[in-house]
C-alpha cells in the first residue's frame, strides 16, 4: 500500500514484477538500475541461487524526480518465477501498488504464461484485492527471438482486460521504461493519501 | 506529537550517548517502507533496502513458524554473532503491525542491547497507542500528464 509522507512531502509506492520464470522480470530491474545515475543511485539488492535464479526477490528502490510537490520514490520488487516458490511471490504481493506482468513471448513459454497469470489472479483475490482496481500493465518480452507468438496472439490469450500493453526486449532495454512509465502513470493516478 | 517526535523523544531520553551512536534503529511498515531511522549506520545510506529485506525476512519468519502447533504470538526475529547483528520486535501503531529493529556491532553484551531495544519498544508502543490513523480516500493527483510521468524519469542516462 502506498505511503505519503505529508510533513516530508514524499510519496512511496510499491511496484512488482510478475512473470514466469526466466522470462525477464530481474532483466526489466537490472536494465532500470543500469540506466539511473547520481548519487543517489542505490544498488539492486538481489536474492538468488548460484545460478542467478531469483530465490526470494530482487529490489531496487528508485528515486524518481518531484511531481506536484511531492518527491516520488518506487520500490521495484521482482517475484521468483519458479511454479515452487508459490508462498514467497504471495508474500511479495503484499501492499503492492502496481505490477508488471512480464510474458515470454516464446511459443514454448505460452502455457507457463497463462500458468503464472492464473497463480498472480489467485494471489491477488486471496489477498483481498479487487483485480479491475489493481493499476497493472503487460509486457511482451523477448520480442527479438525467432519463435515468438504474435502480438496480437499474445493480447488474445493473456491481455483479456485490454490493459496497456509493451513490446519488449529487456536484454537490451527496450520497452523497459516504456512499460515502467506505463505503470507509475496508473499507480499515480490511483494514489490515495494514506498516512 | 507524531510518532516519528515519538521515537525521537523516546531515543533521546533513554539511551546514553554511547549507545546511541553504537546502535541503528528503524521502525518500518509490513511492506518494507521505513518510517522512522535515527540514521545512524548503515541506515543513513542504505535504509529501503534494508526495510525491504527485513520485512521480506519477517514475513516469512513468520509464516514458517505458522507450520508450528504452538507458535507463539509475541516473537522477535535475531540474526547475530556474539558481539553484533540485526534484531527486530513486532510493534503496533494504530492497531496495525509494524517492525521495530535494530543493528549493532561491537557489543560486549548483546543481550543487554535486545533488552534495551525491547523497553524502546515498549515504551514506543505505550505512547503511541492513541494515535489514530487518518487513512485519506480522495485520490492525491488527478490526470497525472504524460509529460510529469517524462519529468519523473528525467534521471534516466543515454
Amino acid at each position: 500500500m502506498s505511503f505519503v509522507n505529508y510533513n516530508t512531502k514524499e510519496v512511496n509506492c510499491k511496484i512488482v514484477y510478475y512473470g514466469p520464470g526466466l522470462g525477464g522480470k530481474t532483466t526489466n530491474i537490472q536494465h532500470v538500475y543500469k540506466k539511473t545515475s547520481g548519487e543517489s543511485k542505490s544498488d539492486v539488492i538481489s536474492l538468488n541461487t548460484e545460478n542467478e535464479r531469483t530465490i526470494f526477490f530482487d529490489f531496487l528502490p528508485l528515486e524518481l524526480g518531484e511531481i506536484r510537490g511531492f518527491k516520488t520514490r518506487f520500490h521495484l520488487y521482482t517475484v521468483p518465477g519458479q511454479a515452487f516458490y508459490e508462498a514467497s511471490r504471495k508474500l511479495i504481493l503484499r501492499g503492492v501498488d502496481g505490477i508488471i506482468f512480464v510474458a515470454d513471448s516464446q511459443v514454448e513459454k505460452m502455457d507457463a504464461n497463462i500458468k503464472s497469470l492464473e497463480s498472480l489472479e489467485t494471489d491477488l483475490k486471496e489477498q483481498g484485492y479487487d483485480l479491475s482496481k489493481v493499476p497493472m500493465v503487460m509486457q511482451w518480452n523477448k520480442r527479438d527471438l525467432p519463435n515468438v507468438v504474435a502480438v496480437k496472439d499474445l493480447e488474445a490469450q493473456l491481455n483479456k482486460r485490454r490493459l496497456p500493453s509493451h513490446e519488449g526486449v529487456a536484454m537490451n532495454g527496450l520497452g523497459v521504461f516504456e512499460t515502467l512509465k506505463s505503470i507509475s502513470k496508473l499507480v499515480l493516478m490511483n494514489l490515495k493519501g494514506g498516512l | 506529537m507524531s510518532y516519528i517526535e515519538t521515537f525521537k523523544t523516546i531515543l533521546k531520553n533513554n539511551l546514553t550517548r554511547s549507545s546511541e551512536q553504537a546502535i541503528s534503529i528503524f521502525v518500518a511498515r509490513m511492506d518494507g517502507v521505513i518510517l522512522f531511522s535515527n540514521e545512524k549506520p548503515p541506515l543513513d545510506k542504505n535504509k529501503e533496502s534494508i526495510g525491504a529485506l527485513v520485512a521480506g525476512l519477517w514475513q516469512a519468519a513468520e509464516l514458517s513458524n505458522q507450520f508450528l502447533e504452538s507458535a507463539q504470538e509475541d516473537t522477535r526475529l535475531s540474526f547475530d554473532t556474539s558481539d553484533g547483528g540485526i534484531y527486530v520486535l513486532p510493534i503496533s501503531i494504530s492497531n496495525e503491525k509494524h517492525l521495530y529493529g535494530a543493528m549493532y556491532s561491537g557489543q560486549i553484551n548483546p543481550g543487554m542491547i535486545k533488552n534495551l531495544i525491547r523497553k524502546l519498544r515498549d515504551k514506543s508502543e505505550l505512547e503511541l497507542r492513541n494515535e489514530v490513523s487518518t487513512l485519506k480516500s480522495e485520490y492525491l493527483f488527478n490526470n497525472v500528464t504524460d509529460e510529469e510521468v517524462d519529468n519523473l524519469f528525467s534521471f534516466v542516462g543515454n
